[in-house]
């Protein structure tokens, strides 16, 4: 089917990849990690409590934060980052608090987070 | 009162609209035919800027041939998509003649 013919191509956002070829797709089964699982239920109960976030503002805010984050961010990732975002943006929490909290975390499981890096390591 | 009903033949708008919006592009400017009315909801493209999205608005399941929404389509010619779509991306499809 061709394009009708007094309309251009439609509009696609970068995450809008439906259709579009994306490579071979890797089959494996892997566990859930615990901060995948941990940010997923707060954003839940965010989005319960009065609708304070919902998941369709998520939504708006990772996509449209720019592709190249969006690409090198992983699925729970862009939600937890859009998440930070819109609570910062609310003025809930500051960024610098989110951070905090995930060392603390972190130094509780005997682990130290780099953010730069997006990694931790077991010490 | 929804606007549409089954068999209905639409077509889906491109809209344009910035922020979050639930339309794929590939079904932009393709028509189909409502499938089913789905009950109206709170938009969608509102509450993900914090608003409340009401008045609620109707949703429709829209149906499409495969063949129509994709020009080298390798699947069998019986093959469909549906797919759920908000009232203001319709419009009327003009009658085929």
């Amino acid at each position: 089917m061709t394009e009708p013919a007094d309309k251009g191509p439609p509009y696609r956002g970068y995450h809008d990849i439906g259709g579009l070829p994306g490579g071979p797709v890797a089959c494996v089964e892997r566990p859930f990690d615990d901060w995948q699982k941990l940010s997923e239920a707060i954003r839940g109960a965010l989005e319960q409590k009065n609708r304070t976030v919902s998941l369709d503002e998520i939504r708006r805010v990772f996509e449209s934060f720019g592709e190249h984050l969006y690409e090198t961010l992983g699925f729970y990732e862009r939600r937890a980052e859009a998440l930070t975002i819109l609570l910062t943006e609310k003025e809930i929490v500051t960024r610098e608090e989110v951070l905090a909290r995930m060392d603390a975390i972190a130094a509780l499981r005997g682990q130290r987070v780099d953010h730069a890096a997006r990694t931790v390591e077991t010490l | 009162m929804p606007r549409f009903s089954p068999g209905d033949r639409v077509t889906v708008l491109d809209l344009g609209k910035p922020g979050h919006v639930r339309i794929p592009w590939f079904i932009r400017h393709r028509t189909g035919r409502i499938e089913r009315y789905c009950g109206a909801y709170p938009n969608p493209e509102d509450l993900a800027f914090g608003r409340p999205g009401l008045p609620a608005i109707d949703l429709y399941r829209v149906h499409f041939p495969q063949t129509d929404l994709w020009p080298d389509y390798g699947g069998a010619a019986s093959d469909t998509l549906e797919i759920e779509v908000y009232d203001h991306w319709l419009e009327p499809a003009e009658p085929l003649t």
